[in-house]
């Protein structure tokens, strides 16, 4: 589908300098790179992500690490990252990315400042094993 | 963070078969992404504080100690004989700070019960972060420490002012760690939420 949609394009582009063969504003066009392709490969998770359990420690209402719990068995190995976002989905902070050695895990250097009761959710991403 | 990554997927998948990327290579095949549900009902903060002209990093009456929870409490888990009907509580009720077995941090907990309380009131346990505010064998007992509850819209905040202590046994911390606030399972809130696993430190590492 995707491989399809490039040809179409580079067809629209052949064809608008073919229709314009002479024009000036096409002349210095090059095509760069010369070569374009692409391939898909599929991913899949290690596990559902959805279960994972999570628990913090604030101190003065912020957020100073993040506990988390049921991390899949399958994940250990991979690198996580955790984002907690409050309202409108706005990133207050974010850890990692951080080894997954087992099925729980603290993470306790945290970029940002979150206060914890404006925390409306966590995203997880896991990328490996 | 959903557009994030499907832009990164979207790279992964772009670049695995293109000429000029030939030299990168796809290591993994998993790749997780999801939304977590973020914990509503927790300890907010604690905070112990010295009374006026008392010494710091010595537990002595006077000394108070606020605790914050983050969502409106449901009064009669925290003492069976409060009413949710009432926004605001006070109790005279024993506090103790209880010495750490074996070089262990000493703790402060509610230690009492009263006619209200039958069952005590259930705040929960604070590791003060030292084992040296109490050098005896003994705990040291606050017995007519008053406990303020206020219940507001958002959050519910306790104030523990402590009172008829012996200083006996009571030490001078010069250093020491953040104070952690471990909550009582037994206490919900208006939703029947606990606060599991959650905790509360202080931004003082001495006490009092």
């Amino acid at each position: 589908m995707r491989e399809g949609r490039a040809v179409a394009a580079f067809a629209g582009l052949a064809l608008a300098l073919v229709a314009w063969p002479g024009s000036a504003a096409a002349t210095s066009i090059a095509p760069n790179p010369k070569q374009v392709s692409e391939a898909f490969t599929a991913t899949s998770s290690c596990g559902s992500l959805a279960g994972i359990g999570v628990a913090w420690t604030a101190t003065a209402n912020v957020v100073s690490s993040v506990s988390l719990t049921s991390i899949p068995a399958a994940c250990a190995g991979g690198r996580l990252s955790l984002t907690l976002v409050g309202t409108g989905n706005a990133s207050l902070a974010s850890a990692g990315p951080v080894n997954v050695a087992g099925t729980s895990l603290t993470l306790g250097s945290l970029t940002g400042s979150a206060t914890a009761t404006s925390v409306t959710a966590a995203y997880v991403s896991v990328v490996g094993p | 963070m959903t557009r994030g990554l499907a832009a990164a997927a979207a790279v992964v998948v772009v670049s695995a078969g293109t000429a000029w990327a030939a030299g990168l290579t796809l290591t993994s095949a998993h790749l997780g992404a999801s939304s977590l549900t973020s914990p509503v009902m927790f300890p907010v903060s604690v905070t112990l504080a010295n009374k006026t002209n008392g010494t710091v990093g010595k537990v002595q009456s006077g000394d108070t100690v606020t605790f914050v929870w983050s969502q409106p409490v449901d009064e009669t888990t925290l003492c069976s004989g409060w009413s949710n009907a009432s926004s605001t509580q006070l109790l005279t009720l024993q506090w103790s700070v209880v010495n750490g077995a074996s070089g262990a941090d000493d703790t402060l907990q509610a230690t009492g019960s009263s006619a209200t309380c039958a069952t005590g009131l259930h705040v929960g346990t604070v590791d003060l972060g030292s084992a040296g505010y109490d050098t005896g064998s003994t705990a040291i007992d606050f017995t007519t420490t008053t406990n303020a509850l206020t219940v507001g819209s958002t959050t519910t905040t306790l104030v523990v002012t402590l009172g008829g202590g012996s200083a006996v046994n009571a030490g001078t911390v010069a250093s020491g760690n953040a104070a952690v606030w471990t909550p009582d399972s037994a206490v919900k809130d208006r939703s029947a939420r606990t606060c599991r696993t959650n905790l509360a430190k202080s931004s003082s590492t001495v006490q009092f």
